[in-house]
């Protein structure tokens, strides 16, 4: 018995080794992003009305497009996860959830500073600055709620984050009723030196988002084991 | 395990009539108990007038009524709603009645519809004190038909309040510090009612009537009812399963 569940702790601990190809997708994420930051201060030209603030596009919009790139995980996490009450679902939901927090951050930090400079202010109440706050919002109290909702905290945190999705629809909807004063379709717009400076970022950012979401997945599938271990090794008797 | 199995839903086979009875029945139930104690009524009530009174404290220096009016109306509707909805599924869990209420041979989807019912109702009844408290204080005049275009804009909002305030409530029925949960959940995902429901209510102030805006707002209030209903009926089986 004890030699079995000795067997098994160790068969499963084996299992936990890093993947490969997550080690290479997150080397060539390091790799992209570092290029993406070379050619942004030393390639793509210094913009003629912005100056150097406007370096932080190169930031700001993959960000963005990060955030929303979650936005359909955590939905699809999280309706299969109603439906089928997998844990995997909930892994996906909360992993979308996380990274939509993290790049939403990044939004909210790097958006700010772009808007003193090119509109003289910190904060407008636009389109895309209201809904994308209100979703970071929204899914910060996702995780709030899952930290201390108890027992059906899982079911909770995806109900929330279907909701949460829908609601940023919404609130641009909403707020289109105003006027918006976000630039609208600026990439066309780039000179190529920009543009490719621009792509490459962008593609350091999917990378990166990559990486990260498999980690994050891994992270939740190994926790799910190491406590299921934990409870066999206590039912066996084996306190440490 | 042994409570999942207690719980597990009746498989119930209902048509739409028969969902919209059981919820009224629910509803009914519901509105019953409160009346005769009355109690949420009364704090909530009270609680909204006192909202109202602050404000009308904080902003009685600025003339500007229009630019002011529109926020305290919604946020005194915002916040006495909040402090009913926590109230609602408190009252079942006293003696456990939700399980009770899980296991009788109804629907899912009309216990949600009976709930939405009961706390659109008493939203109603908070109304009544808030909006003529916001008259009163500020000296409103308003054209009896702009009137109207106001009891459908706060209405509109109202049901979407009460269809989203319901689901996160009884989402939050078995968590610890449900009250705090309930509170940062249910402002961010009533904002676009709100910020809607400010606008449409900005544009009545106005002395010229835009009815075309005031359209499109009215529209856009109806939708977040329509799609949050949808929603909500689907999310709300699957939660209530432990």
């Amino acid at each position: 018995m004890d030699q079995a569940i000795r067997r098994e702790l160790f068969d499963s601990a084996k299992g936990m080794k890093t993947p490969p190809m997550l080690l290479v997708l997150a080397v060539a994420a390091a790799a992209v992003l570092a290029t993406a930051i070379w050619m942004i201060f030393f390639f793509a030209p210094t913009e003629r009305e912005m100056g150097f603030v406007q370096k932080i596009f190169y930031f700001h919009v993959p960000s963005a497009w990060m955030m929303l790139l979650s936005a359909p995980l955590m939905a699809v996490g999280s309706i299969a996860y109603l439906v089928t009450k997998k844990d995997k679902w909930d892994r996906l939901s909360d992993a979308g959830v996380e990274l939509a927090i993290m790049f939403g951050a990044l939004v909210m930090i790097s958006g700010p500073l772009w808007g003193r400079k090119a509109w003289g202010t910190y904060w407008v109440w636009d389109v895309r600055l209201t809904s994308s706050l209100v979703l970071v919002l929204t899914l910060v109290a996702c995780k709030i709620v899952r930290s201390y909702a108890g027992t059906s905290a899982k079911q909770i945190a995806a109900g929330l984050s279907i909701l949460a999705v829908l609601n940023a629809i919404f609130v641009w909807v909403s707020v289109d009723l105003w006027q918006g004063t976000h630039p609208p379709k600026l990439v066309q717009t780039l000179g190529s030196e920009m543009k490719q400076t621009f792509w490459i970022s962008v593609l350091g950012f999917h990378l990166a988002y990559g990486a990260m979401l498999w980690s994050r997945l891994r992270m939740g599938k190994l926790r799910t084991g190491l406590d299921r271990l934990q409870m066999k090794a206590t039912e066996a008797g084996l306190d440490d | 395990m042994n409570e999942r199995a207690i719980t597990a839903p009746p498989k119930v086979e209902a048509g739409i009539l028969d969902v919209l009875r059981d919820a009224l029945f629910i509803a009914n139930k519901d509105l019953r108990v409160e009346w005769r104690s009355k109690e949420i009524l009364l704090t909530t009530g009270y609680f909204g007038l006192f909202v109202v009174l602050v404000f009308s404290f904080s902003f009685v220096a600025g003339a500007d009524k229009e630019s002011v009016v529109p926020g305290i109306l919604w946020v005194s509707i915002a916040f006495s709603g909040a402090l009913g909805l926590g109230r609602v599924f408190e009252r079942e869990k006293e003696g456990d009645c939700i399980r009770a209420l899980l296991l009788s041979p109804i629907a899912r989807p009309s216990i949600y519809l009976g709930k939405v019912l009961g706390v659109l109702v008493f939203m109603i009844a908070v109304q009544l004190v808030v909006l003529p408290a916001v008259w009163f204080f500020f000296n409103l005049r308003m054209p009896l038909e702009r009137v109207g275009y106001l009891l459908v804009t706060v209405g509109l909002g109202t049901i979407g309040y009460a269809i989203v305030g319901t689901l996160l409530a009884a989402m939050l029925i078995r968590a610890r510090s449900k009250d705090v949960l309930l509170a940062i959940v249910l402002y961010p995902l009533i904002l676009p009612m709100l910020i809607i429901g400010v606008q449409a209510t900005g544009t009545l102030m106005e002395p010229k009537l835009a009815l075309d805006e005031l359209g499109i707002y009215i529209r856009v209030l109806g939708l977040y009812d329509v799609v949050f209903l949808v929603a909500n009926l689907w999310i709300f089986e699957p939660l209530l399963m432990d």
